[in-house]
């Protein structure tokens, strides 16, 4: 069995602090994570090696106070472990010895900053608080939620376990309130030999309301732990408190919710998952591959797929590396836009809220709680990595102007915080000045920094390769919205929404915006989910060509057609191979006629389609390939491939030039000449329109989008055409949608000079945070540097003094 | 020319299942608990008692119950029982997110198939992985609790039908419940096209519960024991193997075998209906699932998972061929009285939705015709079956290529009971 770990409490000068009046030998070490805006005090936790009672010491206030076991224990108890900080308490656990009615047990309960009893040692296990409740498990083995008085909250988490009695393989506890458990297949396996499984997959959903996924049940709970609804199990029924058992929304997806209207599903397009919109079904994420969710609203997204063995969204530490190609990653919030613009390639996480994030034009420090993304710079000399073909590959740190701060180069650099970074030589962090000179002697693991800062972000003009934007025009041509943003989509209420996700053309713009038909951007900015929908400005949408039979119906029974009328008496006797509706006194029908076998389609029979009258007598007998549904006057007909027009009695009204002729549409439709070239057809058998069309796009409104290859370039080039076919509005755009109401969306170049509104700075007040250390230490004190690697532990300040330092055994002076 | 069906998973909601006992019973909440002579980890072992087993408590002492279920009594630990039997999720985990979960509350040859293909690499230690690799060979380490579901399977296990099998109430509109994001647009597109307002009305007719009949696309193994209502016979088969490639490099099994066979105890009735009306009939016997999701040999054509179309001939009928020339094919658990049914055919005009993004390529409503069939098996005038067929832009039938969408009438109200896509593979 190891030896368990030993510390010294030292001072910043190596001696041990006054009010520490001992130098002691501890086992475990536990850091709070101090609210430092709410002034909170750093505040350690020591458990000495032997029996004695661990210590609160809050260095601060110089106060070192043991935690006694409570003062109706039984004599002999004794207090002989703590779990982590979470919400001011810290749980302690209670070693009660045997008695005449039981052998010897541990029960936890909570203590205060201050060692005093707020929770009674009176469970069989106790998790951290979090948001103001706790996971504990009562003597009857029965997993409660508590809140901060210790009261059991009404909800019990089905906590289920899988496996062999004895034999245990896969064992699956709810970690803890607040978090989403989601076990895999393999980590069960992979973990299952000691019959527990660590949370390894967890995952954060929700803004204010959390979701705790068990296998069968489903729940919602607030943050405070109440209760708020439970998915039922196979009756699709919801069950609230204050409204008891009411319908379930649907659609729902019991197994993965998010909030109300998102849930996260696997992406078809790469690894990962989606955030997809549960009413729609649209998948938010435009291009990228969300790799994981990193808080309730936050979620870790890189521009191609990304996937890696032991990939621990939640644990400090690396979340994405410099690699091969051109990935990119940002964060996402839950409405699938990104808050982070996807333009860093390497993404640390320090703690539960914090990231650092490091691209080809900056480092930063980003808290994931903040509204905004506040990406601001190190204290110093910026860590960068040379993606390049540098040999080594090593990070470096520079200056304002990306030159060289010094010479080192590190195999891990994080941004500066306060006149200290935490830089790994040999694979060995220390820490280093701003001058490049190790300030502490490296000691092992990883290390990281905090301090507070305050940055500029400044707007990313158009890049190399995205130098086209959409905008809105008028019926004029008027750009109305210059061509800044990603995407323009319309919403019900006729407004418009532009948005910048997905592609970082300007990084302020990362969010949506909407815009009225004049091209006005609104003031208030309204989430496309929760726009009302008003009276539509827009064009109404196309309702398509609606058929209404006025004659007999064509009816087949068993394979053969004939015609019934609305009393369903056959007018027609089923005789016909195939046939469509009377439209007035005709209708289209085809017999087939046994065929020469031939190498393509064996034994396959020709079919050819005429024109019957209501008493069945052939008006046009049948020699055409295929004859579609009168659409007025006319009808599609193909004959030797190519299709035309015909009218009534089956007499070319278009000769059969075309190798495709759309339905009609507003009166006309689209022709395809043999060349690829279209035209617009109407009834009379007349082709119009511009030469050299290409591509022809109508809706309801009359004019169409129509496309023509540029001769200069050879590149396809998009304008509109009125209901005569005439150009009203030259095709001079990459690409349109066409017009509805007064406007219509348009691509085209980026602008050489954009306005001011898309190149304004970004000011962000960010806080730079601590790493909470999710496993073993909690966090570390604002100005301080906390260095770990199991078994090891120390503290520095942020000078590079050391506060706390292992001591080994066979070296007890370091 | 290769002509191969693909099936989509069908919609609607099935049934929870739901043990059942009276009520003091506790039910096993374990994979496969150990009931044990003495209330102790040493106490030795005398049955074992699977997940949802309903066990009659005795006595309680510390953290074990004595209890007896299933002819066996003693201890078991106490916190692997609860009041409720545990249930699937509906619809979308027919085989589950955690296919080890499912396959313990709904046993099946398909959930143990789901279960042993997710079995990866990863459940070997990286000393194991690295075995493996250098010897370019399976290395197949003992999983307890997969011998364990093996076992299970020995049980006479029999799936229940809504278990295995989803339909969706049509005149209904129910919202749609479940993952599938196919299914689910599936829905919408029905909708959309007011798929109730072109079937006929149902009348009570041929088929009166839902496990009366089984389209061919739904008729996994495990749907058709559970139609038949009789336990088969399974038999595991076949020897992973390691497979080298540029693109697809590692062990191709079910963890430690390669194929679950699965034998019917009585032979299925595999019928299919022409559009002429004519009825074909076969016998199928049993069902082979191979290792390799997609068996490895044809592509995504062959899903590796399909029932051959027949085994042996059904009396007074012609025998079923997978030609393409069959309006629909459908497993029952009796022969049909006639080899002749009635088709009635209509073309309908629909406009497909907007945005659907069901339909690649199709940006804006576009007018479409659907072929609207109505079955009527038992020829009493009252259509049991319904298929809805979309034509192609110009109205044409293709023999290549085409979706339909499949109806049952159950005891006078209309299910949807699956898509058919039938594309040509290349």
């Amino acid at each position: 069995m190891e030896a368990p770990a030993a510390f010294e409490a030292v001072d910043m000068h190596g001696t041990a602090p006054a009010d520490l009046d001992r130098a002691f030998a501890w086992r475990q070490v536990h850091v709070s994570t101090p609210d430092a805006s709410a002034r909170e005090p750093l505040v350690v936790t020591l458990t000495p090696a032997g029996d004695a009672p661990p210590l609160v010491w809050q260095p601060a206030a110089r106060t070192v106070r043991p935690i006694q076991p409570p003062g109706d224990a039984l004599p002999g108890a004794r207090v002989d472990e703590l779990g982590e900080f979470g919400d001011g308490l810290v749980p302690a656990r209670v070693q009660l010895p045997a008695s005449k009615s039981s052998a010897a047990y541990a029960v936890w309960g909570y203590v205060d900053l201050n060692g005093a009893w707020v929770i009674p040692p009176r469970l069989l296990d106790a998790g951290a608080f979090q948001r103001g409740v706790a996971v504990v498990r009562d003597l009857d083995g029965l997993t409660h939620l508590v809140d901060k008085q210790g009261r059991m909250l009404p909800w019990q988490p089905e906590d289920i376990a899988w496996g062999l009695d004895g034999d245990p393989f896969t064992r699956l506890h709810v970690g803890r309130l607040g978090r989403w458990v989601r076990i895999t297949q393999s980590n069960a396996l992979a973990k299952g030999k000691d019959g527990q499984i660590e949370p390894g997959e967890v995952n954060w959903l929700f803004d204010g309301l959390t979701v705790v996924h068990v296998p069968g049940v489903n729940a919602l709970a607030s943050a405070d732990g109440e209760l708020w609804v439970v998915l039922s199990e196979g009756d699709r029924k919801l069950w609230t408190p204050k409204q008891g058992v009411v319908p379930a929304p649907a659609p729902y997806t019991p197994s993965r919710p998010l909030d109300a209207n998102r849930f996260v599903a696997p992406s078809a397009r790469a690894e990962g998952v989606a955030l997809v919109d549960r009413v729609s079904g649209a998948i938010l994420d435009p291009a990228p591959a969300i790799v994981a969710a990193l808080t309730p609203s936050r979620f870790l997204a890189c521009t191609t797929g990304y996937s890696e063995d032991n990939f621990q969204p939640h644990d400090v530490g690396r979340l994405v590396g410099p690699g091969v190609g051109d990935k990119r990653c940002g964060v996402l919030d839950n409405s699938g836009r990104w808050w982070l613009a996807p333009d860093y390639a390497t993404i640390d996480r320090w703690g539960a809220d914090t990231l650092v994030v490091q691209g080809e034009q900056q480092a930063c420090v980003v808290r994931l709680d903040a509204d905004r993304p506040d990406c601001r710079r190190g204290d110093g000399p910026l860590p960068r990595f040379d993606l390049g073909p540098a040999v080594p590959r090593s990070w470096r740190y520079a200056d304002a102007d990306g030159h060289d701060a010094w010479t080192g180069r590190y195999h891990e650099a994080w941004p500066f915080a306060g006149r200290v970074a935490v830089a790994t030589a040999d694979s060995l962090p220390g820490l280093i000045d701003d001058k490049g000179r190790w300030l502490t002697p490296r000691v092992e693991g990883n290390a990281f920094a905090r301090a507070h800062a305050l940055a500029a972000v400044a707007p990313r003009m158009g890049r190399d390769w995205y130098r086209e934007g959409v905008g809105l025009i008028d019926r004029g041509g008027h750009w109305l919205v210059p061509p800044v943003f990603a995407t323009i989509f319309r919403l019900p209420d006729g407004t418009l929404a532009a948005c910048s996700a997905g592609v970082p053309i300007y990084e302020m713009r990362a969010r949506c915006d909407h815009v009225d038909a004049s091209g006005h951007v609104l003031a208030s900015p309204v989430p496309p989910e929760e726009a009302p929908i008003a009276s539509a400005a827009a064009t109404p949408a196309d309702s398509g060509h609606e058929h209404v039979p006025t004659g007999p119906v064509a009816v087949a029974r068993n394979g053969r057609w004939g015609f019934r009328d609305t009393k369903g008496a056959w007018t027609i006797p089923p005789r016909f191979d195939d046939a469509w509706d009377f439209e007035g006194d005709r209708a289209a029908v085809a017999i087939d006629s046994p065929a020469p076998a031939s190498a393509d389609n064996p034994g396959a029979p020709t079919r050819r389609w005429g024109l019957v009258a209501p008493d069945g007598h052939w008006v046009a007998e049948p020699r055409f390939e295929s004859l579609g549904r009168f659409q007025g006057p006319v009808a599609a007909a193909r004959a030797e491939g190519q299709f035309g027009l015909v009218d009534r009695d089956g007499r070319w009204v278009a000769q059969p030039d075309f190798t495709s002729i759309s339905q009609f549409s507003g009166g006309v439709a689209t022709a395809t000449r043999p060349d690829g070239t279209i035209c617009t057809l109407d009834p009379a058998g007349r082709c119009s329109g511009p030469a050299g069309l290409v591509e022809l796009k109508r809706g309801a409104d009359t004019w169409a989008v129509a496309t023509v290859k540029d001769g200069k370039a050879g590149r396809p080039l998009t304008g509109y055409l009125d209901a005569d076919s005439r150009w009203a509005i030259p095709p001079r755009y990459q690409g349109a949608e066409p017009f509805s109401g007064a406007t219509a969306i348009v691509r085209d170049a980026l602008p050489a000079d954009p306005p001011d509104w898309a190149r304004r700075w970004v000011t962000i007040d960010v806080r730079w945070s601590a790493p909470a250390r999710l496993a073993i230490v909690g966090a570390v004190h604002p100005s301080a540097v906390d260095t770990k690697t199991p078994p090891s532990y120390a503290l520095a300040d942020d000078q590079g003094r050391w506060l706390l330092l292992r001591r080994s055994a066979s070296s007890p002076n370091p | 020319m290769i002509f191969r069906r693909r099936f989509l998973p069908t919609l609607a909601l099935a049934l929870a299942a739901t043990a059942h006992a009276d009520d003091a019973s506790q039910y096993v909440r374990a994979s496969w608990l150990n009931v044990r002579e003495e209330p102790a980890k040493t106490g030795r072992i005398v049955a074992n008692w699977p997940t949802n087993t309903a066990v009659a408590v005795a006595e309680r002492r510390d953290a074990w119950c004595r209890g007896s279920a299933e002819g066996a009594s003693g201890w078991v630990a106490c916190e692997f029982l609860a009041a409720r039997p545990l249930t699937l999720q509906p619809v979308e985990n027919i085989y589950g997110d955690d296919p080890l979960r499912a396959f313990w509350i709904a046993p099946s040859a398909g959930r143990l198939r789901m279960v042993g293909r997710a079995f990866g690499a990863s459940v070997l230690t990286a000393e194991q992985q690295k075995r493996e690799a250098a010897a370019k060979k399976p290395i197949r380490f003992p999983l307890p609790q997969f011998d364990a579901m093996k076992r299970r399977l020995q049980r006479d296990v029999v799936p229940q039908f809504a278990q295995e099998v989803e339909r969706y109430d049509v005149p209904a509109g129910t919202d749609f419940v479940g993952g599938d994001a196919a299914a689910a647009e599936v829905v919408k597109f029905l909708r959309a096209i007011d798929a109730p307002m072109l079937l006929p009305p149902a009348r009570p007719s041929l088929f009166r519960r839902q496990s009366d009949m089984l389209f061919f696309p739904d008729a996994s193994a495990d749907a058709i024991v559970a139609m038949q209502g009789t336990p088969a016979h399974v038999a595991y088969a076949g020897s992973p193997e390691y497979v080298e490639g540029p693109y697809d490099e590692g062990v191709n099994g079910i963890w430690d075998i390669a194929e679950i066979r699965v034998r019917f105890a009585v032979g299925a009735v595999l019928q299919g209906v022409g559009r002429d009306g004519s009825v074909r009939g076969s016998i199928v016997d049993g069902r082979v699932l191979v290792g390799d999701w997609f068996g490895g040999t044809e592509g995504q054509c062959n899903d590796g998972t399909m029932l051959p179309a027949a085994d042996h001939p059904l009396p007074g009928f012609e025998p079923v061929v997978d030609d393409g020339s069959l309006l629909a094919t459908f497993y029952l658990p009796r022969p049909l009285a006639s080899a002749q049914a009635e088709v009635l055919s209509r073309k309908r005009h629909a406009t497909l939705p907007a945005r659907n993004g069901f339909f690649d390529g199709v940006a804006g409503a576009a007018p479409r015709d659907l072929l609207v069939d109505e079955i009527d098996l038992d020829n009493d005038g009252r259509a049991d079956l319904a298929v809805i067929e979309l034509l192609d832009p110009d109205g044409t039938r293709s023999p290549d290529h085409s979706r339909r969408w499949q109806f049952v009438n159950v005891d006078g109200r209309w299910w949807y009971a699956g898509e058919l896509r039938i594309y040509e593979c290349d």
